[in-house]
């Protein structure tokens, strides 16, 4: 248990009053900005990194730790309140979330959200005090070949819960899929839909993919009914205490510690940040309501559907911190922006980072705690009053959404190309939602093409074209089984439904 | 009567903070003299190499008060000539300077970018840092001359991992092909985003050898995960204990220089003063704790010396990319 | 961008007092067409795109060009997948009658509005459960285009006037213009309140987060400050 007293000492280091003041103030701060939509955990940490520099190390982790979680916990404030997530990571939860708020469940849902945030951030934190070397070598063992097969797995296993109808979802798969192709293609060097122009070099970035499908397009979605059919349908005023009580706790527990199994692999592999596990923990608990037969799952929003994918985003993002400090490898933008915060103090994460600087870890462990903890505090009776954000006029709410939403996507990189681009984005968004064309697989394809795409090239590039590569190991032969089995049970359950259902219709006489 | 105060506290709040705010956008704004505030444009997302130069210096800048108000902006993509083409076109703004370095020579070849090193005026080449090529802990190849060997004889089953397309790493691949034998097209470069995702594509065995700069390797190597064979560097560098390509008879050696430069139309008074300003920097006590911490080479070049060399680098790299194929 | 609006035009430009729910589904179905074919156009532009790439020598198979065509592929039979599915419906309500009861659960499902499942959709309880009778893509009818087209208007405007008028002038006319869109009845209070917003997020931002926000005219303005 050498771990513990180590993480005792950073306790001791790190729990000081002008410490726990850092810890408050970036956990405020921090919440704050990721509450904005289109301002995610990862836009708060770029913009609140400068003033970190100014503290001793301790108190800049400290500060540090509770900015980072505190995007975490605010970004899907916005979401559940407003149909408008702060960042990708919060688009699973937004949509039971968004159903609760409509319920006049606004605080359940808030409140839920936190309890998940903190429970799969301190479980992922333990894991990573006690076995980042096991994290590490999970890592170490996925090549490619691995990855691809990952990435197909989850395409599969998430765009079969999040469109119903299919060839809808399959239409707003291919627009993400063309969405995520733009760019030099970074294996070959060749310009791909870029029509020259420069700024497309790199692609479309993903932030102004989500925030222009979902805040401007939830904007202009409103603007559409607002004069006529009175906006969104009435918000229920908000009621409710953001506790849960112990049947709730018996529902959400589960959910909770599902969601966080989902998160915690998947941040020590570089699969594109949380927004995998936040999908699959989701569609976990849909076919888990389906087949519990739970009526308020899609429709009424159900509380497991708020703490699964809350909990398997933060379990990420711990889990995340392990194979940074440990790997020193970053696997989402926020982490390769603590790696250059971390150098700024002469600590290099990777193998030997505990030996050289143990003395910086394990405070920065300990405050990973303390900032959770923190969170906790702040944003349960915060909830009720975030949640008091709906009896704003509706006027200026979306005037708001509108201008946050906009200031997020120049944030980027100052460019008004970005907002142009935002907006067309929006319009489309907005035609979509008319059409019923499902939104989620749009933001699934963008994210997750381009990487299976990658990966499938590398590994025929490693392999010099010998498909054979993609399942020469167990790991890979184990996941395509498992998605044959999952294919083949759904395609029977999906038989047997539309059996059930002509038997249902026959003995009804037309 | 209700309303009316409410709409006098709106009013009056409005104008205080319109005052206020617009206080501050307009000194925001508007320009300024080298001295007071000094931007450096950083082509590339915060977080990323050049970022983390132009904060280094702008943080011994500000400390030591050389400039009063130095600041950072990012304005990424393609490797960096996105940020050349917004400089080059700011004619005569003589209160800015954009970060550049090694890679975006490879990025205005490759991507055919139609502005280069002539639309700029060239300030200072501040710091070098050198890639190094390693293979996992457990591999074969013990030497260089072992790796050549297998490289000669099998190309396309000896993939290297290395940075994007065009970078250093993909040039000292390239390089180090035509002197091992190997017609460069033919190598198997795997190109990643990172030095991040370079280890752990050698740690898993993906490719049989990597390439990077040597701070990324640095720690994987000292506790064995990663043997490194050769540095790029032209000479042995002190600190570093891997032997040159050049000792090992190899003729491969490349920096990774990071430098700045500043629009194409300042004054030579303005040239002067931003020159006197990286003089200072560079004098400076902060500058030898940032070279130190972060194992940047001294590098100082200024003037007509740093003019040449840009020419040399871009010529030399523009005959690699093409025996690449790019 | 044309597809919706020229759908919901047609929508708009039919009668509103009740109409016999084939008249309605029609209208509906052929909007969904436009849907299919901005499909099909975009596989037709990927695929001349993908066409006319320039590839480096010597890329090692599949190279940039082998993604590109599968997406091709994909969009070019889900266009007219869908495009089929959109005729078949309509045929289909007619010759179900029109009576909702008899609609298949794939049918409302594909509809839409009851579907609870396409994610991201506003769901109301009002629109889960449409009442028995009441057509579910009625909502769709009621659409009011002009406010999403001067909403879309404000936005774009606020994208040209940002780095001439920077972000103070900028963001408050768009806040203002947002609320006057989205009913306000108080334009003089709005103005107020959208240099309110604007000038705080320039203050949080700008000057406490150091995010460099353009100040457009306002540049050098204030005598004091240099």
């Amino acid at each position: 248990m050498d771990q513990l007293t180590h993480l005792l000492e950073g306790f001791s280091v790190a729990l000081t009053p002008s410490n726990l003041l850092f810890l408050v103030i970036g956990a405020v701060l921090g919440t704050a900005v990721g509450v904005l939509p289109g301002l995610g955990s990862a836009m708060a940490v770029a913009l609140l990194l400068p003033v970190t520099f100014s503290l001793d190390p301790t108190g800049a982790f400290i500060m540090f730790a509770s900015i980072y979680f505190g995007g975490l916990f605010g970004d899907s404030t916005a979401g559940i309140l407003l149909n408008t997530p702060g960042n990708s990571s919060a688009i699973a939860t937004t949509f039971e979330g968004h159903r609760m708020a409509k319920d006049g469940r606004a605080a359940k849902a808030l409140g839920t959200s936190a309890i998940g945030a903190f429970l799969g951030g301190t479980i992922a934190c333990v894991l990573v005090v006690f076995f980042s070397p096991a994290i590490v070598r999970l890592a170490t063992v996925m090549g490619p070949a691995e990855y691809f097969a990952l990435t197909v797995f989850a395409f599969v296993a998430i765009a079969a819960v999040v469109a119903d109808s299919i060839v809808r979802g399959l239409v707003s798969l291919g627009l993400g899929f063309a969405v995520g192709m733009v760019g030099i293609d970074a294996m070959s060097g060749a310009e791909r839909f870029t029509g020259g122009t420069p700024v497309l070099f790199d692609g479309i970035s993903i932030i102004v993919v989500t925030v222009g499908l979902l805040a401007i397009g939830e904007v202009l979605h409103v603007a559409g009914r607002i004069r006529t059919a009175g906006g969104n349908g009435p918000f229920l005023s908000p009621k409710g205490s953001p506790l849960l009580n112990r049947r709730e706790w018996r529902q959400a527990l589960p959910a909770f510690l599902r969601g966080t199994a989902f998160g915690v692999p998947f941040g020590a592999i570089p699969v594109g940040g949380s927004e995998v596990p936040t999908f699959l923990a989701y569609g976990t608990e849909k076919r888990l309501a389906r087949r519990r037969g739970d009526a308020d799952f899609g429709t009424r929003g159900a509380i497991q559907g708020v703490a699964a994918p809350e909990a398997a985003g933060n379990a990420t993002a711990g889990s995340a911190m392990g194979a940074l400090l440990a790997l020193g490898l970053p696997t989402s933008a926020t982490a390769a922006m603590m790696i250059a915060a971390f150098q700024q103090y002469g600590m290099q994460p990777g193998p030997l980072l505990f030996e050289r600087s143990g003395d910086l870890v394990w405070p920065l462990l300990a405050s990973l705690f303390l900032g959770l903890g923190i969170l906790l505090i702040i944003n349960l009776p915060f909830a009720a009053l975030w949640a008091r954000l709906l009896v704003i006029p509706r006027h200026y709410l979306y005037a708001g959404i509108a201008v946050v939403a906009m200031l997020g996507v120049y944030a980027i990189s100052s460019r008004v190309l970005d907002l142009w681009m935002a907006l067309a984005i929006g319009v489309v968004g907005v035609i979509m939602r008319h059409f019923s064309l499902p939104i989620a697989p749009v933001l699934i394809a963008a994210i997750l093409g381009p990487m299976a795409e990658t990966q499938l090239r590398r590994a025929l590039a490693v392999s010099e074209g010998d498909p054979t590569a993609l399942v020469a190991s167990p790991f890979t032969i184990v996941l395509y089984l498992l998605l044959a089995a999952t294919v083949a049970v759904s395609v029977v359950q999906h038989l047997r439904h539309a059996r059930a259902e002509r038997a249902t219709k026959a003995r009804v006489p037309a | 009567m209700r309303l009316s105060a409410q709409g006098a506290i709106v009013g009056g709040l409005a104008s205080v903070l319109l005052l206020v705010a617009a206080t501050h956008a307009s000194a925001s704004g508007g320009e300024a003299t080298p001295r007071t505030r000094l931007t450096m444009v950083a082509p590339a997302a915060p977080g990323g190499g050049w970022d983390g130069f132009a904060r280094e210096a702008q943080q011994v800048l500000r400390t030591d008060g050389t400039v009063a108000a130095p600041q950072v902006v990012n304005v990424p993509g393609a490797s960096g000539t996105i940020g050349l083409g917004q400089v080059a076109q700011m004619g005569d703004r003589h209160d800015l300077m954009l970060v550049t370095g090694g890679v975006m020579v490879g990025g205005i070849v490759v991507n055919g970018s139609s502005v280069g090193f002539d639309d700029v005026t060239p300030i200072a080449r501040l710091a070098d840092d050198y890639n190094v090529l390693v293979v996992p802990g457990d591999s074969p190849h013990e030497t260089l001359d072992e790796f050549v060997e297998a490289l000669a004889a099998d190309p396309g089953g000896t993939a290297i991992a290395g940075g994007s397309l065009g970078g250093i790493d993909h040039l000292l691949a390239g390089m180090l092909a035509g002197e091992s034998g190997v017609d460069p097209a033919d190598v198997n470069y795997l190109a990643y985003p990172g030095g991040g995702e370079v280890v752990t594509s050698m740690l898993s065995h993906t490719a049989e050898a990597g390439l990077s700069g040597y701070n990324e390797f640095r720690d994987q190597i000292e506790s064995g995960n990663l043997r490194a064979l050769a540095l790029s560097a032209p000479e042995p560098v002190e600190g570093i204990d891997v032997p040159t390509f050049v000792e090992q008879g190899v003729d491969v050696s490349m920096a990774n220089w990071r430098g700045l430069v500043a629009p194409p139309g300042i004054s030579p008074e303005v040239e002067a003063e931003l020159q006197a300003i990286v003089r200072e920097l560079h004098a400076s006590e902060g500058w030898r704790e940032v070279l130190a911490r972060n194992d940047w080479e001294d590098s100082l070049m200024m003037g007509e010396e740093f003019e040449r060399f840009l020419e040399d680098e871009t010529a030399r790299t523009a005959q690699v990319v093409a025996e690449l194929g790019l | 961008m044309t597809g919706g609006t020229t759908a919901a035009r047609e929508r708009a430009a039919q009668p509103q007092a009740p109409r016999p729910q084939q008249a309605r589904r029609w209208s509906t179905g052929r909007g969904e067409l436009w849907v299919a074919g901005g499909v099909l156009a975009l596989a037709g532009a990927l695929a001349s795109g993908t066409a006319t790439m320039e590839v480096p020598d010597g890329v090692a198979a599949p190279g940039p060009q082998f993604f590109p065509w599968l997406v091709v592929g994909l969009l070019a039979v889900v266009g007219v997948a869908l495009g089929a599915q959109v005729l078949l419906q309509a045929r289909r309500a007619h010759a179900d009658g029109g009576a909702p009861a008899t609609m298949s659960n794939d049918l409302l499902e594909d509809l839409g509005a009851i579907d609870g499942t396409s994610e991201l959709r506003i769901v109301s309880p009002a629109d889960a459960a449409p009442a028995p009778g009441e057509d579910p893509e009625d909502d769709g009818a009621r659409l009011d285009v002009r406010t999403i087209a001067l909403t879309v208007a404000a936005l774009a405007g606020f994208a040209l006037a940002l780095t001439w008028l920077g972000w103070i002038l900028s963001a408050a006319a768009l806040f203002w213009a947002l609320a006057r869109l989205f009913g306000s009845g108080r334009p003089l209070l709005d103005v107020g309140v959208a240099v309110i917003v604007a000038s705080v997020i320039q203050l949080a931002f700008g000057a406490g987060l150091g995010l460099p926000l353009p100040a457009g005219i306002l540049e050098g303005v204030v005598p004091w400050t240099s």
